[in-house]
C-alpha cells in the first residue's frame, strides 16, 4: 500500500514542521488577546475538586465575594477552573491560567507537594499565588489554613471530657494523605496520649469527609466492635449518627459538623434528651478570606506568608438558632467582607 | 469417477531413485480417558511416494499426524525420523519444526495482524535471523516461495497484511510458508485444497510432487476421494484408531475405499446416499411455492436475481471466495436492502469454530440454543422439553447420549457439524442457508446430512447451499454461479457440471481483465483519501489539529514558544503511559495497574532515590521486574489480564504507600531540572512526543521482537506451534511496558517534584482513552504507536481547551465525556461510509 | 465423564456436577466445581478469625457484614450481565450512576413518604436510561465498553454536580429509612430483598430465552449473530440492565443514608468489578455466577471489616486486597494444558 506508507511519513512531517515554522517565529513575549476575562488585573481560582457540598458552597461564596467587588470596582471579574481530584489535570490547568496573566492565583490544591513545579513558574512569573484550605510547600505561595494539629487538639479535648476521661472511642479519617487529615489525626493522638490514659482507640475508618461512605464504613466497623463511647469526625459527623441508628444502638458523643443535617439533628437531640456536643468547622468562607487577601496583593499591600485561619465553632447553647438558619445542604459559617479580613490579618 | 480437470500431473506411482527421508511410527498410541484415538500403529511413510490417510469420523488421522507434528503427546509408542526417535513425552511443536516436521492444518494458523512476509518471518522459529535487512530478506523469501509453489501468477505481495487477502490466498500463503521452510523433512498437508481455488489445484499437485522428488516426505489428509489419483501415489486407511488397509493410489476404486472405511455392510446405504451417479431429485418446482428470498442489486448481474423458493435446493458454487459466504450471512443477518427475506432462515456453517460452536457449552446445549431463543427471550423455559426437543434429534443424527452432555470441543470435527446441522433445523425454519457444511468431514457423516436436508426439502424447507465440492453438485435443482460477489450465470437440472460453472466463472474473470482502465486523477485522489482514512492515527490527528486550532484562536498558542511548551508540559507522560499500555495492548492484554505503578515509581524517586542512589536505582529496576513477573503469572496461570492487574494496582498503591505513607519526599534536582531544559526550534515536550512516538513505531513495526508480539496479540497459538516461546515474547513485550512506565513516572515525579502516591492514578484510565483514541484495537493486537502520542497530546490538551472556551465549571466532566463519545462516534461514521 | 476439568459454564441443560472422589485432588476439584465455591471458602475463613477478635457474637457480625454486602450485590448483578456478554465488556459508569440515582430518589421523596411510588418509578428509569446510552455507545457507536461507560460516567458526573448544587440535600422517605433498619425474622429487609434480586436474575440468567442469548454472545459473538441470538440488542439489554440494578442499589442506598450524597456512588466501581470477580465469574465472558457475585461481594465486605477491624495502615490494607484478588484468582484459574 504505498500511498498508505507515503502518507503515514509524511503527514507527521508535515504537521512537525507547521510546528517548528510558528514556533521559529515566536517571541519569547507572547500576546493575549484582549478577551475582557482573562485580561491583566484579575484573579483566578483552580480548584482542585467539585464534588462535595463543601467545595460547591465554597465556590459560591467566592462568587458571591467576586460580585460584590466588582460592583464596588474594586477587581474584574473571577475565574474558576475546577479539576477532578487529579494532580495532573490540576497542573495543566494552572499552566494554562498561567498564560492568561492573571494578577494572583487563588489555590486550592490537589497535592501538597506536586504543584510546586508550577506555583514557581507561576511566582517567577510574577503572579501571585494563596493557598487556602490545603496548604502546599511552596516557599513562594500565600498559605491560608487553620492550625489543623492545634485544632486536633482541641476538639479531641472536648470528646474526651463529655466521655468522662474513659471510654472507647472510634477516629474517623477525612481523605487519606491531605495535610488536613494528618493534621488533625496528629492532634486527636497526642492529646489522647498525654492527657487521656484511659481512652482507648478500637477502631480507625476512612469516611473521606462524606456521610455515606463514614455511614458504611462505621457500620463495618461495629460489626466487631464492642461498646462505642465517642467518635471523633469531621465534617461527615451525620454519616457517623445514622450509622448508630441504623444498627439500633445508642448514639455516643459524636464530634459536630456544621452541616444543616447535623445541626438540626443536633438541636432536636439537644432538646429532647438533652444531647452534648460540639462542633468547629473551617467553613467554605475561606474562599472569601482568600479572596480579599487576593484582591489586596493584587493591589500591592503584602502580607504575612502565613495565614492562621479560624475555624466557626457551635455550642449546644447556639445550635437552636444556627439550625433553624442553616438549610440542610449548607454550611453554618462566618462570612468575611474585606474589613473583617484585614482586620484579622493586618497588611504588613 | 474419477473426473479430473485435464491431464493428470506427474507421474502417479513412479518411485523416485533414492530414499532420502524415511518416516517411522512405530506402536503409536493415543488415548483420551477411556476413548481410544490411535491403537497401536505401526507405518512408515519414506519420500518415494506421496500418501494420503483417509478415513471416516473418528478413525484417528487427525490424531496421528497432530503427534508427529509434535503438537499431541503419544501414550505409547515411537517416532524415527531416517532411524532417530523424535521423542516422546517432551516433543513439541519447536522440536518437529527444528525436525524438519511441519504441519498445515484446516484452520489456518496465520497472523492476521502481520503482513505476509512477517508471517514467513515467524515461521521461522528461533532459527529466523533477526539481524539488519531481516525485513528484505522475509519478503523476498515469501514472494519466491509463493512463486515457486503457485506460479508466478500468485498475485500476492510480501508486504501485504494476511487480514487483507481472501480465504484462498491465505492458505496458499500457509502453504509455501510451511514448504518453504529450511531444513523441511516431513510436510503434512491436512485438507489442503478446501479453501484453495480449483485453478491452484492442479499446480499444488505439481508442486507436492517436486517436493517429493526433492526427498521430502509428503503426507495428506483429505476426504475428497476425487482428488487421490492426482495428488498422491499410496493411500493409507483407518477405521476407529487401527490401519486397516494400505495400498497403491492406482490399485484403488472409491467404493473399494468406502467400504473399507466404513467396514462393510453399513458403506451400502452410505455409498447409495453419497455417491450416486444421478442427479438427486427430479421434481419439478411448484410455481406457487413461497419464495423465500430475492436478492436483486450488486449481488447478481442476472436478470430475474436470485431466488430460493420452497421446496427447492439451490445451490451457491463458483471459485472460492467469490462472495457466496457474505451472501448468506447476508441473507441471516438482513444486513443488506437489496435482500428481501421473507420467512425465518436458519445458518448452517462449515467454519465450526469461528462461527460455529458456542464452545463452554455442551453440545446437547448448542443444539438446541437457536430453537429456544426463538420461542421467547423472557419467559422462562422447562428443561424437560428441551432434553426432548435434544434427544429426538440426537438420535435423528446418530448421536450417542454420552456425546450429548460432553462439551462440544470434545467432540470430533463430524460430530460437531451434525450437532450445527440439527441447531439449524430445530429452528424448524422455512430457508435453510448452508455455509460448505461438508467441508472436512468423513463421508458418512455427509451422507447423514446429505439426508437431512433431502428430508428438510420434502418437508417443505427451501435450501441456499454454498458447496466447495463437485460430488455435490448433484444435490442442486439450480444452481447460481457467483463471482467477485455477485452472481454471473445459473444453471438448472443437467446443465449443471463442473465445466459448465469453471467456464462462466472463468469467462467473467476474463471479460473483467480486459477492463481494466488506468485510474483518473479524481479517482487516484479518492483513492489516497481511503487510504489515509484507514491509518489508525487518522482520528486523533484530526481531532489534535481541531483542539489545537480552538485553544490557538484564543491564545495564539502556535506561535509562543513558551505558552506551548507550557501546555504541553504533563503530555509527553500521558505519551509515555500511552505507548506503555500499548504494549501491554499488542499482546492482548490490558494494564488498570499503570497509573498506581507510576505513583509507586514517583515515591521511589522521591524517597531513595535522593537519599541513596544505588537503592533508588535498585528499587526501580526491582519494580520493573514486578511486568515481566506478573507475565510469566498471566502466562502460566492464565489469570485474565484485566483483574490481575487491578489487583496489582492495590499492591502498588499498597507498596507506595508504605514507603510513603504522607505525601513529600523530594525528587533529586537531575530529575527535576529535566523538565526545565532549554531547546531550539521546538519546546522540550514537542521533542519528547516525536522521540516517543518514533520509538514506539521503530520498536513496534520494524523489529523482530516487535513482529513476535504483534504475532501474540494476533494468534498466540499460531506463535507458539512456530516453534517461538511465547512466554518469552510475552514477558518481554510487558518488560517494555515496564520500563515505559517507568519512565513516565519519573517524568512526572520530575515534574510534581515530589512523591505522592496517588497523583499518578488518572493516567490508568486515560491511558486507556488514548490507545482506543489512537487507534488501537483490543483484540487482535493492533496497534499504533503514532496514534497513541497524538491521542495522549490531544487528550491532555482537552483540558485546557475547555478553560479557553469557558467552558462552566460543572460541565467539564461532561464536556470530556461527550468529547470521547465524537471522537470514536466520527470513527465509526467514517467507517460505515468507507464500507458502503 | 469429562475428560477435561469442570467447565466453568454449566450448560444450561446439564444437571449433575462431576463424581465426587476422594482425597486433596477432590478437595480442588470440588473448589473449582463451583465459581462461588472460593469466595464462600474465604469468607468462612475471614469470619472465623474474626470472632475470636471481635466484640460482637458471629451472628451479629455476620448479619451486619451481609447486610452492608448487599448493596455491592445488587449493582454487582449488573457488571456481571455487562462481563458476561464478553469481548471485554465493562460498566465503569456504575459509581456516577448510582449516585445520580441517589438523587434523583430523595429529591422526588423529599422527606415525605406520600412521593415513593413516583420516586422508585423515576430513579429506576434514570437507571435505565443511563444504560441506554451506555448501550448505544457500544453497540450502535462500536466504541469499547471501558471507554464508553467512563464516557458516560463523566457525562451522570456532570449531571449530578449540577443537580446537587442547584437542588442539594433532600431527606429520604422515612418509610423508606424504616425499611432500612427493619427485618423479617431477624433477616434485614435490604438482604432479603438483595437474595430476591439475585433471584431473580439467575432465573434471567440461566432458564430464559435471553440468558441464553447473554451467555452465548459471551462465548463467542460471529455464532451468536449466525444462529440469531442477536448479540447486538443483547448487549445493549444487558447495559440496561446494569443501569437498573444501579438505580435500584441507589433506591436502598438512599434509604440507608437517610439522604444523597456526592460520594455515596465512589466505592461501587471497584467493588462491584471485585465481587463479579472474585465470585467466580469469567471476565472474558461467557460464564456469569450468581451465586459467586453475592458470595463475592460478602468477601469483600468481610475484607474491608477485617482490614479495620486490625487497623493496619491504608498501604497494607491496599496490600491485602490485592493478594486477596490474586490468590482468588490463582485458585480458580486453570493450568495451562
Amino acid at each position: 500500500m504505498k500511498i498508505g506508507k507515503i502518507s503515514r511519513v509524511l503527514v507527521p512531517i508535515a504537521f512537525v514542521s507547521a510546528l517548528a515554522l510558528s514556533g521559529c517565529s515566536a517571541s519569547s513575549a507572547g500576546t493575549s488577546s484582549a478577551d475582557a476575562a482573562t485580561s491583566a488585573g484579575s484573579i483566578v481560582l483552580s480548584n482542585s475538586f467539585i464534588g462535595n457540598a463543601w467545595r460547591q458552597t465554597m465556590v459560591d461564596d467566592v462568587n458571591k465575594s467576586a460580585a460584590a467587588a466588582k460592583a464596588a470596582g474594586q477587581a474584574s471579574d473571577l475565574k474558576v477552573v475546577n479539576s477532578n481530584n487529579d494532580v495532573a489535570e490540576q497542573i495543566s490547568q494552572i499552566q494554562s491560567l498561567i498564560l492568561d496573566k492573571p494578577k494572583v492565583i487563588l489555590l486550592l490544591a490537589a497535592s501538597p507537594t506536586a504543584l510546586n513545579g508550577v506555583i514557581q513558574t507561576a511566582c517567577d512569573a510574577g503572579i501571585k499565588v494563596v493557598a487556602f484550605d490545603a496548604s502546599v510547600t511552596a516557599p513562594c505561595a500565600y498559605k491560608m489554613a487553620p492550625d489543623w494539629v492545634k485544632f486536633g487538639h482541641e476538639t479531641m479535648k472536648v470528646v474526651a471530657d463529655k466521655m468522662g476521661g474513659k471510654g472507647n472511642v472510634v477516629l474517623v479519617h477525612g481523605v487519606v494523605g491531605t495535610d488536613v487529615d494528618l493534621g488533625m489525626y496528629q492532634g486527636w493522638n497526642e492529646e489522647l496520649k498525654s492527657n487521656y490514659p484511659n481512652i482507648k482507640i478500637v477502631g480507625e475508618v476512612n469516611g473521606n469527609w462524606d456521610d455515606a461512605t463514614t455511614q458504611s464504613a462505621i457500620s463495618g466497623a461495629l460489626s466487631t466492635a464492642g461498646k462505642v463511647d465517642g467518635v471523633m469526625a469531621y465534617v461527615s459527623s451525620y454519616g457517623v449518627t445514622q450509622a448508630f441508628a441504623a444498627a439500633n444502638l445508642p448514639i455516643p458523643v459524636v464530634y459536630g459538623s456544621n452541616q444543616g443535617t447535623f445541626l438540626k439533628w443536633w438541636a432536636e437531640q439537644n432538646k429532647a434528651n438533652g444531647y452534648s456536643t460540639e462542633s468547629a468547622m473551617e467553613g467554605p468562607a475561606i474562599s472569601q478570606a482568600a479572596y480579599w487577601i487576593g484582591v489586596n496583593l493584587a493591589n500591592g499591600k503584602e502580607f504575612d506568608k502565613n495565614l492562621v485561619y479560624p475555624t466557626f465553632k457551635i455550642t449546644d447553647a447556639t445550635v437552636a438558632e444556627v439550625s433553624a438558619k442553616t438549610a440542610n445542604d449548607a454550611f453554618a459559617d462566618q462570612t468575611w467582607d474585606e474589613a473583617s479580613v484585614l482586620k484579622q490579618w493586618p497588611a504588613k | 469417477m474419477f473426473e479430473t480437470m485435464g491431464e493428470a500431473i506427474g507421474e502417479p506411482g513412479q518411485a523416485s531413485v533414492s530414499v532420502v527421508n524415511r518416516l517411522e511410527i512405530v506402536d503409536v498410541a493415543k488415548a483420551y480417558g477411556s476413548t481410544r484415538a490411535v491403537r497401536d500403529i505401526t507405518v512408515s511413510f519414506d519420500s518415494s511416494q506421496i500418501s494420503a490417510v483417509v478415513g471416516g469420523n473418528g478413525a484417528g488421522k487427525s490424531t496421528l499426524m497432530k503427534m508427529i507434528a509434535g503438537e499431541v503427546a503419544s501414550d505409547a509408542g515411537q517416532l524415527l525420523l531416517n532411524g532417530e526417535t523424535l521423542g516422546t513425552g517432551d516433543y513439541t511443536p519447536a522440536k518437529a519444526h527444528a525436525a524438519g516436521v511441519r504441519i498445515v492444518h484446516q484452520e489456518l494458523s496465520l497472523f492476521g495482524s502481520l503482513s505476509v512476509a512477517e508471517n514467513f518471518y515467524i515461521e521461522q522459529g528461533s532459527s529466523g535471523s533477526a539481524g539488519f535487512g531481516w525485513r528484505k530478506r522475509a519478503r523476498r523469501t515469501a514472494e519466491a516461495a509463493l512463486t515457486e509453489a503457485f506460479g508466478a501468477s500468485h498475485g500476492i505481495l510480501g508486504s501485504a497484511k494476511v487480514d487483507a487477502l481472501n480465504a484462498g490466498q491465505q492458505q496458499m500463503v500457509e502453504i509455501a510458508r510451511a514448504a518453504s521452510s529450511p531444513g523441511l523433512r516431513v510436510l503434512i498437508l491436512d485438507e489442503p485444497t478446501s479453501a484453495l481455488g480449483i485453478e491452484y489445484i492442479g499446480t499444488l499437485a505439481a508442486f507436492v510432487r517436486q517436493l517429493q522428488h526433492r526427498g521430502i516426505v509428503v503426507l495428506f489428509i483429505t476426504h475428497k476421494m476425487s482428488e487421490l489419483p492426482k495428488l498422491t501415489d499410496r493411500i493409507v486407511v483407518m477405521r476407529e484408531g487401527n490401519l486397516v488397509a494400505d495400498m497403491p493410489t492406482v490399485d484403488s476404486t472409491t467404493d473399494g475405499l468406502l467400504s473399507i472405511m466404513l467396514g462393510g455392510e453399513h458403506g451400502i446405504a452410505m455409498r447409495s446416499a453419497a455417491a450416486s451417479d444421478q442427479r438427486q431429485h427430479h421434481h419439478a418446482v411448484d410455481a406457487a411455492a413461497k419464495v423465500l428470498v430475492s436478492v436483486t442489486g450488486q449481488r447478481s448481474q442476472l436478470a430475474g436475481g436470485i431466488a430460493v423458493s420452497a421446496g427447492e435446493v439451490i445451490g451457491l458454487v463458483g471459485l472460492q471466495d467469490a462472495g457466496q459466504e457474505q451472501l448468506l450471512r447476508a441473507i441471516q443477518t438482513r444486513s443488506d436492502k437489496n435482500i428481501v427475506r421473507a420467512g425465518t432462515s436458519a445458518y448452517i456453517t462449515g467454519d465450526r469454530k469461528s462461527e460455529g460452536i458456542f464452545p463452554l457449552w455442551d453440545s446437547e446445549s448448542n443444539l438446541v440454543v437457536s430453537a429456544v431463543v426463538n420461542r421467547s427471550s423472557w419467559i422462562p423455559f422447562r428443561k424437560a422439553r428441551l432434553h426432548a426437543i435434544a434427544e429426538t434429534w440426537f438420535s435423528r443424527l446418530n448421536l450417542s447420549g454420552v456425546a450429548a452432555k460432553k462439551r462440544i470441543v470434545d467432540l470430533s470435527g463430524g460430530m460437531q457439524q451434525k450437532v450445527l446441522f440439527a441447531r439449524g433445523l430445530a429452528t424448524d425454519a422455512e430457508l435453510l442457508l448452508l455455509n460448505d457444511p461438508t467441508r472436512g468431514v468423513d463421508l458418512a457423516t455427509k451422507g447423514d446430512m446429505y439426508q437431512l436436508v433431502r428430508d428438510a426439502v420434502a418437508a417443505g424447507k427451501g435450501v441456499l447451499w454454498y458447496s466447495s465440492e463437485d460430488s455435490e453438485l448433484q444435490q442442486f435443482d439450480r444452481v447460481y454461479v457467483m463471482h467477485d460477489n455477485s452472481a454471473v450465470a445459473e444453471f438448472t437440472g443437467d446443465d449443471i457440471s463442473t465445466e459448465s460453472i469453471m467456464k462462466s466463472a472463468f469467462a467473467s474473470q476474463d471479460s473483467r481483465r480486459e477492463e481494466a482502465v488506468q485510474p483518473s486523477t479524481r479517482q487516484r485522489v479518492l483513492a489516497s483519501l481511503s487510504a489515509l482514512s484507514r491509518q489508525p492515527w487518522i482520528f486523533a490527528f484530526i481531532g489534535l489539529a481541531i483542539v489545537l486550532g480552538v485553544i490557538d484562536s484564543k491564545q495564539h498558542i502556535l506561535t509562543y514558544f513558551f505558552g506551548l511548551g507550557l501546555i504541553l508540559t504533563l503530555a509527553p507522560v500521558l505519551a509515555l503511559a500511552a505507548t506503555a499500555q500499548m504494549f501491554i495492548l499488542s499482546v492482548g492484554d490490558i494494564d488498570l495497574g499503570i497509573g498506581a505503578f507510576m505513583g509507586l515509581i514517583g515515591v521511589i524517586a522521591a524517597t531513595s532515590l535522593t537519599t541513596n542512589p544505588p537503592l533508588g536505582a535498585a528499587l526501580i529496576i526491582g519494580a520493573i521486574l514486578l511486568y515481566p513477573l506478573l507475565a510469566w503469572f498471566l502466562r502460566v496461570r492464565q489469570f485474565p489480564a484485566l483483574v490481575a492487574t487491578l489487583a496489582m494496582s492495590f499492591v502498588y498503591a499498597g507498596l507506595a504507600l508504605t514507603i510513603l505513607p504522607n505525601v513529600g519526599g523530594e525528587v533529586p534536582t537531575w530529575l527535576t531540572s529535566i523538565s526545565h531544559i532549554n531547546t531550539m526550534i521546538l519546546p522540550l515536550p514537542v521533542w519528547i512526543l516525536i522521540l516517543v512516538a518514533a520509538a514506539g513505531w521503530f520498536i513496534v513495526e520494524r523489529t523482530a521482537l516487535g513482529t513476535r508480539i504483534r504475532a501474540l496479540g494476533s494468534n498466540p497459538s499460531a506463535l507458539e506451534s512456530s516453534g517461538w516461546n511465547v512466554t518469552l515474547v510475552k514477558v518481554l513485550a510487558y518488560a517494555l511496558a515496564g520500563v515505559t512506565a517507568a519512565i513516565a513516572g519519573l517524568l512526572f515525579a520530575g515534574i510534581a517534584t515530589s512523591g505522592d502516591a496517588g497523583a499518578a492514578d488518572g493516567y490508568t484510565l486515560m491511558s486507556i482513552a488514548a490507545v482506543v483514541v489512537g487507534g488501537c484495537e483490543f483484540l487482535g493486537g493492533k496497534v499504533s504507536p503514532l496514534g497513541v502520542v497524538l491521542a495522549a497530546t490531544l487528550l491532555s490538551l482537552m483540558g485546557v481547551m475547555l478553560g479557553v472556551l469557558a467552558v462552566p465549571p460543572l460541565f467539564t466532566a461532561a464536556s470530556m465525556g461527550v468529547l470521547l463519545l465524537l471522537v470514536m462516534g466520527l470513527r465509526r461514521i467514517v467507517t460505515q461510509a468507507r464500507k458502503a | 465423564m469429562t475428560l477435561s476439568p469442570a467447565p466453568q459454564s454449566p450448560s444450561p441443560l446439564a444437571d449433575d456436577r462431576p463424581e465426587p472422589r476422594r482425597g486433596l485432588r477432590s478437595v480442588t476439584q470440588a473448589l473449582r466445581a463451583r465459581p462461588w465455591t472460593v469466595a464462600v471458602a474465604a469468607s468462612i475463613l475471614i469470619v472465623l478469625f474474626l470472632l475470636p477478635i471481635s466484640e460482637r457474637n458471629g451472628l451479629d457480625l455476620l448479619l451486619s457484614n451481609i447486610y452492608l454486602a448487599s448493596f455491592v450485590a445488587i449493582a454487582g448483578f449488573g457488571q456481571m450481565l455487562v462481563v458476561s456478554t464478553g469481548r471485554g465488556a465493562i460498566d465503569l459508569s456504575i459509581p456516577f450512576t448510582i449516585t445520580l440515582c441517589v438523587y434523583v430518589a430523595t429529591i422526588v421523596q423529599d422527606g415525605g413518604d406520600q412521593n415513593i411510588p413516583a420516586s422508585i418509578g423515576l430513579t429506576i428509569l434514570v437507571g435505565l436510561l443511563v444504560g441506554a446510552v451506555n448501550g448505544f455507545a457500544v453497540v450502535v457507536l462500536r466504541v469499547p465498553a471501558m471507554v464508553a461507560t467512563l464516557a458516560v460516567g463523566f457525562i451522570a458526573q456532570s449531571i449530578v454536580q449540577i443537580v446537587s448544587s442547584t437542588g442539594g440535600h433532600a431527606g429520604s422517605s422515612p418509610a423508606v429509612a424504616v425499611a432500612a433498619r427493619g427485618d423479617v425474622l431477624g433477616i434485614p429487609i435490604f438482604v432479603i430483598i438483595a437474595v430476591v434480586v439475585g433471584a431473580v436474575i439467575a432465573v434471567l440468567v440461566f432458564r430464559t430465552g435471553f440468558g441464553l442469548r447473554l451467555v452465548g454472545t459471551g462465548q463467542n459473538d460471529s455464532s451468536a449473530l449466525l444462529a440469531g441470538l442477536r448479540p447486538g440488542a443483547v448487549r445493549w439489554t444487558a447495559f440496561i440492565l446494569s443501569g437498573g440494578l444501579a438505580a435500584t442499589a441507589a433506591i436502598l442506598l438512599g434509604g440507608y443514608s437517610g439522604g444523597a450524597s456526592l460520594g455515596v456512588g465512589e466505592s461501587f466501581l471497584i467493588s462491584t468489578i471485585a465481587a463479579v470477580v472474585l465470585g467466580g465469574t469469567l471476565m472474558s465472558g461467557g460464564s456469569p455466577s450468581v451465586a459467586g457475585t453475592l458470595a463475592g461481594a460478602l468477601l469483600l465486605t468481610l475484607l474491608v471489616t477485617l482490614t479495620n477491624t486490625l487497623q493496619v495502615s491504608t498501604g497494607t490494607r491496599s496490600l491485602i486486597e490485592g493478594l486477596v484478588i490474586l490468590t482468588a484468582l490463582g485458585i480458580g484459574a486453570q493450568k495451562r494444558r
